[in-house]
């Protein structure tokens, strides 16, 4: 009954095809109505990934040969010369032929331990109105790659919350680490942190996960965030700037209000002391017309252009981090500026299974 | 006892299948089932237990067999229809008007929450039956906007499922009707733009949703003559209304910034037994929304986010307004605006309540605390 069954909802029928997975050349079966994503994380392939349900396109990747079926179409996610170049999503993918496909290969890509840690908060300091910096200690090291996130689990809550790191991190592991999380009223995690002095509570750390980080490139590096997507673009240029990266940046921060601003000092600091030209851009969409502000106001898509950039739009690599109108809207902005699809990379915010927004 | 439960659903659904074969006034049965769950679900306590399952194809069963039991129940119908048209015998209209309800209410309650969770699946069995049972109610397209739109809008005026405050079931129905069709249309207009493929290919979504909606209606007619087809097609839209109610009562006036996260609050739970048991619980709702790929029996209910009171009640309440107002909605959000919205939300649902025409509760409480 169960062989019946597991048969028509999801197990092997016909013998499997296998996906080849270039660069590296790893190859495994993939059984039938099992998707690619699925299978090669039970293979150990570190396939990036977040949503699993076609939505957010971390798992993207480049069909090189052979044929697949797509549980939902892939075109409702990617863009139109996603799918011409051949892109597929690999958590919707079902195989229709045995077939090869290319993930980005790069010396600098994430490939640390995922495992569990245990945790203790040691301090929190209010960044803005309604955004604090939450400071931890594991109970031994982690290390990570500037752009990712960690799950965070407490006792009493019954699911896990996504946290980008915060800051670059250390050479040879670190136990010491912060977050950025912003107080949603009714939010049971930050009503919990938020509500009293939580310094010294436990928690339990799972990580480090995500494919947003910085490529080993030489082009200009337009980041584009929003919110929280404060926290793991400045990690990477943190990062980047220890070691010793020497390219031009401008980073747009979009946000509603001046009291939506913070990092404002460490994006100074990083304004002097970065090798090349780095220019921060704040844009407001809701500051109040007669206010004190004389920055940009709009939106960050009306400010995608050579001339606020100072660089060629089309020639640099493209950080995305931040909800998802947002990314959606800069997407399209990038495409009509003919930016190459494979220098886009980005961290979208869907649900409370993605990144604190 | 943890896998029977799920079993509610069917047994309403045969209880519709007896009464077409019983026929007579007893055709009125599948709608007759509202009266002892809404009874019992009222009475009953809230169950904020987990219902844990860990035979997953056995929790699965269910879900999968409901698709052949809405094929029973609309061809019991249509033999029941075959039958009176050969004998010559005319059916009163108190009796067609109570098939199409029965069809109708059985098409919507039971069916949309199966549906709803077989559109979550990856399996792509599960994604075929979710979209052959939108058929029942009209809506075999559904799934696109669930996820592409609902799942990330939610609470926004970008979500078609979220309710504005101030209205009333009936004004809601149409304008979700639309809203569901017009998200549907843009992204599947989207689609077939990147696609470079025809919105009326055959192998579309819009064709396919079309033709399985054809086949159903016309298998009636074949079989049962126009008259039993009008029934059937009555009691779709009618299951597609109810649909849409049921979007009403979970999602009802609550309100989001645009673009920032989702939590709990977000969304309203119906904890009592027979909604959480006959919605294989997604009326367990937050939960759902936190993690939308968890099956039903993963869902872990939470007593600690926005309530409502018996879904059944909500419908009973919800079809005379002032009373859905007065004693269940403005409590509700009254208490939803000053314990859980956060101060951007806060100004939203203070518009809300003046587009609505309700008392100004936040601006009031505002102005008091001043004095």
């Amino acid at each position: 009954m169960k062989k019946l069954f597991g048969s028509l909802f999801g197990g092997s029928k016909k013998g499997p095809l296998s996906a080849t997975i270039q660069p590296t050349g790893e190859t495994f079966e993939v059984p039938k109505n099992n998707t690619l994503l699925q299978t090669a994380l039970s293979e150990g392939v570190n396939f990036p990934y977040h949503c699993t349900v076609g939505t957010c396109g971390n798992c993207r990747c480049k069909l090189i040969e052979g044929d697949v079926k797509a549980i939902m179409d892939f075109s409702y996610t990617l863009s139109e010369a996603e799918i011409h170049d051949g892109y597929i999503l690999a958590c919707q993918a079902l195989l229709k032929s045995d077939i090869t496909i290319e993930l980005e290969a790069d010396a600098h890509a994430p490939n640390h331990a995922l495992e569990t840690y245990n945790g203790k908060i040691t301090a929190t300091n209010m960044l803005t109105h309604d955004i604090a910096e939450v400071s931890v200690e594991l109970d031994r090291a982690i290390s990570y790659t500037a752009g990712q996130f960690a799950d965070i689990g407490i006792e009493g809550f019954d699911r896990h919350r996504s946290y980008s790191f915060a800051s670059a991190p250390v050479q040879g592991g670190q136990t010491s680490l912060t977050f950025h999380v912003r107080n949603v009223p009714g939010g049971s995690y930050t009503e919990w942190l938020f509500e009293k002095d939580r310094v010294g509570e436990a928690f339990e750390l799972h990580g480090p996960s995500g494919a947003f980080w910085l490529r080993t490139s030489e082009a200009p590096i337009l980041g584009v965030a929003g919110g929280s997507g404060m926290a793991p673009l400045k990690a990477i240029l943190d990062e980047a700037l220890a070691n010793k990266i020497n390219r031009p940046v401008t980073y747009l921060f979009g946000a509603r209000a001046q009291r939506d601003l913070y990092c404002l000092e460490e994006m100074r600091s990083l304004t002097e002391r970065w090798p090349n030209t780095f220019k921060f851009v704040p844009i407001l969409s809701g500051e109040p017309e007669d206010s004190d502000w004389t920055g940009k106001r709009g939106l960050v898509t009306d400010f995608i252009n050579d001339e606020t950039t100072g660089f060629a739009v089309s020639d640099s690599h493209a950080y995305l981090c931040g909800p998802p109108g947002m990314i959606d809207a800069t997407l399209v902005k990038l495409e009509e500026a003919n930016i190459n699809l494979d220098h886009i990379h980005y961290d979208k915010f869907l649900d409370s299974r993605q990144l604190e927004s | 006892m943890n896998y029977l439960r799920y079993y509610l659903g069917a047994v309403i659904v045969i209880t519709g299948i007896v009464g077409f074969m019983l026929g007579g006034n007893y055709i009125w049965l599948g709608l007759l089932t509202f009266v002892p769950l809404l009874l019992i679900d009222i009475i009953a306590p809230p169950d904020y237990k987990q219902h844990d399952a860990s035979i997953e194809w056995l929790a699965e069963l269910p879900l999968y067999l409901h698709f052949f039991l809405m094929l029973g129940l609309y061809g019991t119908f249509t033999y029941c229809m075959m039958l009176a048209q050969q004998s010559g015998q005319a059916i009163p209209m108190v009796q067609l008007v109570g098939a199409a309800f029965s069809l109708g209410w059985l098409s919507a309650v039971p069916t949309l929450p199966v549906n709803h969770e077989l559109m979550h699946r990856r399996n792509p069995m599960g994604r075929l039956f979710a979209t052959l049972m939108g058929t029942f109610y009209f809506d075999p397209t559904r799934d696109v906007a669930h996820v592409h739109t609902h799942h990330i809008h939610l609470g926004t005026a970008k979500d078609s499922d979220t309710c504005p405050r101030g209205y009333s079931v009936y004004k809601f129905i149409p304008v979700a009707i639309y809203g569901s069709l017009k998200d549907f249309f843009e992204m599947e207009a989207m689609r077939c733009k990147k696609t470079k493929r025809s919105l009326l290919a055959p192998t579309g979504r819009i064709m396919n949703a079309l033709m399985q909606i054809v086949v159903l209606l016309g298998v009636i007619f074949w079989f049962a003559g126009l008259t039993a087809m009008l029934v059937a097609l009555a009691g779709m839209l009618i299951g597609r209304m109810l649909v849409e109610a049921f979007n009403y009562y979970q999602h009802y006036g609550l309100v989001r910034v645009e673009g920032k996260k989702y939590d709990s609050q977000h969304i309203w739970n119906h904890l009592k037994p027979i909604s959480r048991t006959i919605s294989f619980e997604i009326t367990n709702h937050n939960d759902h929304h936190m993690d939308s790929y968890a099956p039903y029996y993963k869902l872990k209910p939470k007593a600690d986010g926005p309530q409502m009171p018996s879904l059944f009640l909500c419908f009973a309440a919800g079809l005379i307004p002032p009373i859905w107002f007065k004693y269940i909605a403005k409590p509700r959000l009254k208490n939803w605006d000053f314990n859980h919205a956060t101060a951007e939300e806060k100004e939203l649902a203070r518009e809300a309540n003046k587009k609505a025409g309700w008392p100004d509760w936040l601006g009031e409480s505002e102005s008091e605390s001043k004095a």
